[in-house]
């Protein structure tokens, strides 16, 4: 919890006391008591978890996921192999499901002006009057079925669908190709060559997990190169083999000129080639060599070479990706064309505006946003003065946000994990959402919301989802089982594509101006759009610079020094008539004059955690299309609570970060003579040998496996104060290092040395070395003097400085996975390579008298990491997952020179750059 | 030099105090050890009284029902469990089916409130115990939990201390028994 | 000659059955801090060592260095006991006691701090060998529990060592007390003295004896104090010569504390007669012995780290130290220990008391400023760049070291209100003999 400021509570008086008692060795220990079900549910047996196959969705994109239940109680998130968008996979934000579900300020019963009252009297309220209901997008069949019946059934009602983050521009580019909203889903094992115009594409947006999975697959068979066009930094960005820092200006006429060289080539069709002039006309001078370099390894890679373009990019970029990838015959290979599964994708009733000012007309009875926040997150459509002019509002959400704050009516919404429903992927795959857990707090979905206007006063989502579905009880089971429809994925648009109005709108396009001071808005790593402010999320590290707790200005050292600030002195932003104050940070391959802020921060609402910490840069947004930003410093500073401050390696980058290009020949392997006064801990007899092996090639920075580390492992947070005195407990950080050749993402964790510092220097064994391998921690045993941190050279292991768990409120309680401790104050813990996975398979293997399936223990963070940079597995089995790797001549262990022999290996990062650079 | 602020006797109350002081606070500590391991600091013969006057004695050495029939999970599982209200009326809803004994047990059927017994045998949060690795290995109940069948209210009969495990695991250790390991990560996490 | 005899004898008992007028307020200051320092230290241990500036990488900061530092500054009371015994240097008995008593009150700091920084110092005792019902036994391969061996059987010693001084003292304190309270109470503690010649053979014997046991001490128990940073494999810590340096350091900040005590002590009790120009001046040449150990020692660092060519360690050295965010730790040391030092080579300066008090505290300070940087400066910047950080001490960090530099001079002046200060009847002796 943030809340962690010391206060000698009765808890810690009475702790104190009874250790004072247990030292005069006369306590006795209290009866606990025990308490069995009255009938026990078949399923269920105490002790052992089961898993449950579900999904959710995000502004309408369907994740498909493996929720973990322990006794009815969800713990953990897992991707589900079978679903096309998670490949068994997930990102951070998924991990964070579990802790939205036991947010204690989630909204806890019906409201109607701050008075409870029963769910039966909203219900009167909305059913067959004239509501306009406000909405996220959704991609499910049962709210699609249900819009069609209110627009057909009830002329006075209507519905809208907001997001913070649209895709509005992606779907105008498509419908003006194909006359309908397609969207160009990126198949990276079909390319050769990727060029991005600042899309984020391999670790934000819904189809990430799968893009950075295939896309590092393919690198490692046989190649193929990124080029990044970009603002800042992204894990994309640096995870290109090329990459050029712009600002939109530029970006847009880099955009001209490689599509320019592309287009003239001889196998583009006349209109193109006709189109080609203008655009290098427009390109003016821009790095022509880059140009030259990234259009040549495109055009040679026709046919497998793709070019990607962000969400928030002009629609007119948009439009020239589609002529683009044509000329480079990329459609139908790498760039797919595909029917986005959204509902009512790119028309009227996606505009906000629209929404606004309809219901400020008055014309409806009641006007019910439903888990949006636009009061937040669009505060220039005047909500208050819509709402206002309605008869009556009612919210319906998780929380008593901003928006809710406005609205007479609260109504507690279900947590995707309380649901019945349905979503789709972005290639259109269905899934059911199926609850794990009645409504904590009696929440209903949006669909039974959308039900009752219809009149349905005891809708049930699951008979909805069913009948929206139409599947019979052995299709509705095996879909339940797997996680996936079978054959849902959508085909690719039969519409032949409209050169001609692309060429018009690329022809008519006017490139964004250039600004002295520029605003790059961008969603946060972490919180996303603002809507996920939970612990785990407040307190996980962006990508690069690994700032938490509030979002930061960062700027290129020249804007810097322009501007008059250094890191962590305020800077004033202000577009219009809106103005934010926030911290700046000087970050590298920033491009100058364009600051860039992450959104979703300086939240105001019912989540007490989340409340004011950093700035709402989506004050900025509507204000920044007409008016030039101005930045100024403001004259004082704020201390920005960063996980790490150092990212030079100092010469080091030999024993600690290695990197080489392609073209380079494989580093040599280290030969050096081990030699070591302790005979070797490890037991010859030992049926397993536990090991790690780290492909920093893979890593794409995303830090989902942090997430999943914190989850799994009921790791605490420790609030902005804890971060800023450099006591965050990450178990597993993400290493981010400026290697001579770029940027380097080096998982870091407790390596398991064989010979390991930490052990001979505890003065009472509680950290020791299992027969397997494993580098114990017991937290039991520990007293606490921290010498084992100390002598740790990786700096892994993290101390309960305070007791971090005391006086949490029940509700979090729950999320804790009972198979590991919950650490008191006062005790160091560390990775434990997810012990209790481990003795669980041994322990069900044992059951079943058979030995350990290979590759059956897998660790939270390889199980979640979306590129498989991470293996974990017994080195003993020599065609083990982990041994292919761990013995490969270029794995190599941090520090080896210590001697510690550590049981994780890293592969080096290997660069492609253009045959022209390398 | 005049008269004696002490009597003569003074220092041999003195040698006799010293003596006591440095005798006493060994025989304390070694007190303390004794005490610790004592069965009635580790509460081991504590009969906890319990909400149904359920007696072992009457269902395992009289009618001889298995131990796994109500503790089900102690074969394969981490918790040997406790039985549901139901699986006592399995039998109860046919014999005693108006024994007053029995009337929680039919209230909390009826009333659908589960019973809330005392923790008889209670390891610490930090201890990972698995039944099932250890009835696997051919274990029986009786070497950890006594003589249940003879014990009309059941207590803990064995000190439960680290101590008494690691002896057991060392020996079979001994034994050659690999799996009986005796890491910490064997029971701690 | 006789009269002589009694003369002195009336003056050192004088001084403790007629205490001057400034002890009481002394004792009544020091008093109030010495509470402080316990409000604190309960503070931390219902609250945690969060309250305490510590972090990770640096996880040893303010209470370990104050441990060491304070372990030192006892060790010149055991060497001027013990070596100088010994060696029969006669000059030790005037100020032996003085320094004996430094050196248990320094312990007395010294013992609080390992455990006030434990995470869990409830469990302190599991450092302890003894059959537990968990059968597990603490191991012998980590140096903090060679400290606890170490740290007890110093304090024992010098505990036995002080209090058997101390005991012909008390029958002479009992035979001249002006009421019966005095006499029953030294009475007892005199454990019936009778000063017979039998007695006084044996006493001497015995004396020898634990002087022989307490001389190792005075180098076993900082060697073995700094394992704890040697055994460590932190660039900065993994030095093979620290044994040696941090005696050295200790006996250098011990005899500069001794001046810091002895020299108020003369000038308010008018002692000069008992400790004069010619104690100061011995106890300056021992402190520039030990201060150009000590100049040594830092000196071999510095070359064999430069000769060893291990990245990390250099970057310690001469740039984390030297330059970086602890160079003021580093250059105040330097200051402190090595340059003003020198200034000893001038007799003036030996024999100019308030010369030798000012430069002492500045030793002082110096000393703890070397213990922080090895300490913290070195946990700040070890091997991976990724991990470093910064520290800063919290408030309870600050009280507590004041706290406990109250709680010492509180012993101290309690010392000097009912103890003989000055071995009386050995400076008897040694004077007219």
């Amino acid at each position: 919890m943030a809340e962690n400021e010391p206060q000698i509570g009765r808890r810690a008086l009475l702790e104190w006391a009874a250790a004072s008692a247990a030292l005069a060795a006369c306590a006795r220990a209290p009866v606990r008591k025990i308490v069995p079900y009255v009938v026990q549910p078949p399923e269920i047996v105490p002790g052992r978890p089961l898993h449950y196959a579900t999904a959710w969705e995000l502004d309408g994109y369907g994740m498909g996921l493996v929720a973990l239940s322990h006794t009815g109680r969800p713990t953990k998130i897992e991707g589900n192999p079978k679903h096309p968008a998670s490949l068994g996979a997930t990102r951070a934000i998924d991990q964070a499901l579990i802790e939205t579900l036991y947010e204690p300020d989630r909204a806890r019963g019906v409201e109607s002006a701050g008075e409870p009252v029963s769910l039966h009297e909203f219900d009167e309220r909305v059913a067959h009057k004239r509501v306009a209901v406000l909405m996220p997008p959704t991609s499910s069949r049962a709210i699609e079925k249900l819009v069609r019946r209110i627009r057909s059934e009830l002329p006075g009602s209507d519905v809208w669908f907001h997001t913070p983050l649209s895709r509005a521009n992606v779907w105008a580019a498509g419908k003006s190709a194909f006359g309908e909203a397609v969207e160009p889903m990126i198949d990276p094992s079909k390319a050769r060559a990727i060029v991005t115009f600042s899309s984020d594409f391999l670790a934000s947006g819904p189809s990430c997990v799968r893009a950075a999975r295939k896309l590092a697959d393919k690198r490692a068979a046989d190649g193929a190169r990124l080029w990044a066009i970009e603002s800042r930094r992204t894990p994309t960005g640096v995870f290109a083999d090329e990459r050029v820092a712009t600002g939109a200006h530029d970006r847009a006429r880099f955009a001209c000129a490689i599509a320019a060289r592309v287009l003239s080539d001889s196998s583009a069709s006349d209109a193109s080639r006709a189109l080609a002039t203008t655009l290098r006309e427009r390109a003016g001078d821009v790095d022509t060599r880059f140009a030259d370099r990234c259009a040549r390894d495109l055009l040679a890679a026709r046919g497998a070479a793709a070019w990607v373009v962000g969400d928030a990019e002009p629609m007119e970029l948009h439009a020239l990706a589609w002529l683009v990838n044509r000329a480079l015959g990329a459609v139908g290979g790498p760039i797919v064309a595909t029917p986005s599964p959204i509902l009512e994708a790119g028309e009227r009733s996606h505009d906000l505006a629209d929404f606004s000012a309809r219901a400020a007309s008055g014309d409806f009875d009641l006007v019910v946003i439903a888990g949006v926040n636009p009061v937040y997150s669009a505060p220039d459509f005047d909500l208050a003065r819509s709402l206002a002019g309605a008869k009556d509002s009612a919210y319906v959400g998780l929380h008593r946000n901003e928006t809710a704050a406005l609205c007479r009516w609260l109504v507690p919404l279900a947590h995707t994990l309380e649901s019945w429903g349905d979503v789709r992927a972005d290639d259109g795959t269905g899934s059911i959402v199926q609850p794990l857990i009645d409504p904590i707090f009696g929440g209903i979905t949006i669909a039974e919301v959308l039900a009752r206007v219809l009149g349905d006063l005891a809708p049930s989502g699951h008979d909805l989802t069913r009948d929206a579905l139409g599947l019979d009880d052995g299709a509705w089971n095996d879909a339940l089982q797997s996680g996936v429809l079978p054959s849902t994925s959508s085909a690719p648009t039969k519409a032949a594509m409209n050169e001609d109005a692309l060429v018009g709108l690329v022809q008519a396009w006017v490139l964004p101006v250039k600004h002295a001071i520029e605003i790059e808005l961008h969603p946060s790593h972490a919180v996303h759009d603002g809507r996920f402010a939970t612990p785990l999320l407040l307190e996980l590290p962006e990508p690069l610079t690994k700032s938490t707790w509030g979002n930061v200005a960062l700027v290129s050292r020249a804007t810097a020094e322009s501007l008059g600030v250094g890191d962590e002195d305020v800077v004033k932003v202000t577009a219009g008539s809106h103005s934010i104050e926030l911290p700046a940070l000087i970050e590298r391959g920033q491009p100058d004059g364009v600051l860039s802020i992450a959104l979703g921060w300086g939240r105001r609402g019912a989540e007490r955690l989340a409340d004011g910490v950093g700035a709402n840069a989506f004050l900025l947004r509507e204000a920044l299309e007409k008016n030039a930003p101005t930045a100024i410093a403001a004259g004082r500073s704020e201390p920005v609570a960063r996980t790490q401050i150092n990212i030079d390696l100092y010469h080091r980058a030999h024993e600690i970060a290695r990197s080489r290009l392609k073209s380079e020949k494989p580093l040599a392997p280290d030969t050096a003579m081990r030699l070591s006064l302790y005979t070797p801990q490890l037991s010859p007899t030992a049926p397993h040998a536990w090991a790690m092996s780290i492909d920093m090639s893979r890593c794409t920075g995303c830090q989902a496996c942090v997430a999943a580390c914190n989850v799994e492992n009921n790791v605490p947070t420790v609030g902005k104060a804890g971060v800023l005195n450099d006591r965050d407990m990450h178990w597993l950080r993400i290493d981010h290092y400026e290697g001579d050749r770029g940027v380097i993402f080096q998982p870091m964790l407790c390596q398991h040395c064989d010979d390991a510092p930490c052990e001979y220097v505890c003065p009472v064994n509680a950290t020791v070395h299992s027969p397997d391998g494993l580098n114990e921690m017991v937290y039991n045993r520990c007293v606490g003097t921290r010498f084992c941190s100390n002598n740790c050279p990786y700096k892994v292991r993290r101390f309960n400085w305070f007791n971090y768990h005391e006086d949490e409120p029940a509700l979090r309680q729950l999320e804790h996975n009972p198979q590991v401790t919950v650490r008191a104050r006062g005790v160091m813990e560390k990775c434990t390579f997810c012990v209790q996975r481990i003795r669980d398979a041994e322990h069900v293997a044992d059951s079943d008298h058979r030995a350990l399936a290979r590759d059956e223990v897998v660790t939270a963070c390889q199980q979640v990491c979306p590129t498989q940079a991470i293996v974990f597995g017994d080195k003993n089995d020599p065609n083990s997952a982990v041994s292919l790797r761990y013995g490969l001549p270029e794995a190599y262990a941090v520090l080896d020179d210590l001697g510690t022999r550590p049981r994780i290996r890293y592969l080096p990062k290997v660069i492609d750059k253009s045959p022209e650079r390398a | 030099m005049g008269h004696q602020l002490f009597p003569a006797w003074a220092d041999t109350l003195f040698r006799v105090g010293l003596g006591t002081v440095v005798l006493g606070t060994g025989l304390a500590v070694v007190a303390l050890f004794g005490w610790e391991r004592s069965p009635q600091v580790r509460q081991e013969d504590d009969e906890r009284p319990q909400p149904v006057k359920f007696d072992h004695r009457h269902h395992v050495r009289d009618d001889g029902i298995d131990c796994l029939y109500c503790h089900s999970g102690a074969r394969k599982e981490r918790w040997a469990g406790l039985p549901d209200s139901q699986t006592c009326m399995g039998c109860h809803n046919q014999i005693w089916t108006s024994s007053p004994e029995l009337a929680p047990i039919r209230e909390s059927v009826a009333k659908n409130v589960p019973i809330v017994w005392n923790r008889v045998t209670d390891l610490p949060d930090h201890v990972y115990f698995h039944h099932g690795a250890h009835v696997q290995y051919g274990l029986t109940c009786d070497q950890c939990h006594g003589d249940v069948d003879t014990m009309p209210r059941v207590y803990m009969a064995k000190p439960m201390t680290m101590a008494w495990c690691l002896q057991c695991h060392r020996e079979y250790q001994a034994r050659g028994a690999t799996h009986a390991t005796t890491n910490c990560t064997t029971c701690h996490r | 000659m006789k009269t002589e005899a009694v003369a002195l004898e009336e003056q050192l008992t004088n001084l403790v059955f007629e205490p001057p007028k400034w002890l009481k307020p002394c004792l009544i200051v020091t008093g109030l801090i010495t509470i402080q320092l316990f409000v604190c230290v309960f503070y931390v241990f219902i609250t945690g060592v969060g309250t305490l500036g510590n972090n990770i990488p640096v996880a040893w900061a303010f209470p370990i260095t104050n441990f060491v530092w304070w372990i030192g500054i006892g060790h010149a009371g055991t060497f001027i006991s013990a070596f100088l015994l010994l060696l029969e240097q006669k000059w030790r008995s005037s100020i032996n006691r003085f320094a004996e008593a430094m050196t248990l009150f320094a312990l007395f700091q010294a013992g609080l701090f390992p455990i006030l920084h434990l995470g869990r110092p409830w469990f302190a005792y599991w450092l302890v060998p003894y059959p537990s019902t968990m059968r597990v036994w603490p191991q012998f391969r980590s140096s903090l529990t060679w400290d606890v061996v170490a740290v007890s059987t110093y304090f024992t010693i010098s505990l036995l060592f002080w209090f058997l001084g101390l005991v012909p003292d008390l029958a002479l304190m009992r035979d001249r007390a002006r009421t019966k309270r005095q006499r029953i109470v030294y009475g007892i503690f005199a454990l019936g003295w009778r000063g017979s010649a039998r007695t006084w053979q044996r006493w001497r014997i015995v004396y020898g004896l634990l002087g022989g046991i307490a001389t190792p001490l005075v180098v076993s128990v900082h060697s073995i104090v700094s394992m704890d940073f040697a055994i460590g494999i932190v660039p900065g810590w993994h030095s093979e010569i620290f044994p040696p340096y941090f005696v050295a350091g200790a006996i250098f900040s011990g005899f500069a504390l001794v001046l810091t005590l002895m020299i108020p002590a003369r000038a308010l009790y008018k002692l000069h007669n008992v400790v004069t120009t010619r104690h100061l001046d011995l106890m300056a040449r021992m402190v520039l012995v030990t201060s150009l150990i000590v100049a040594y020692s830092y000196f071999a660092e510095g070359l064999a780290v430069r000769r060893g060519h291990d990245p990390f360690e250099i970057h310690q050295l001469f740039y984390t130290r030297a330059r970086g965010p602890f160079a003021w730790a580093f250059w105040t040391t330097i200051v402190c220990n090595v340059v003003l030092p020198q200034t000893l080579w001038l007799p003036q300066a030996r024999k100019s008391a308030l010369y030798l008090f000012i430069l002492s505290l500045f030793i002082q300070f110096g000393m703890w400023t070397e213990r922080f940087m090895i300490i913290s400066g070195s946990l700040s910047a070890d091997y991976l760049p990724s991990a470093w950080g910064h520290y800063a001490p919290s408030l309870m960090d600050g009280l507590i070291l004041f706290g406990s530099g109250g709680f010492f001079l509180f012993a101290f002046f309690l010392f000097l209100r009912f103890v003989p200060f000055i071995p009386i009847r050995e400076t008897q002796k040694d004077e007219l003999t």
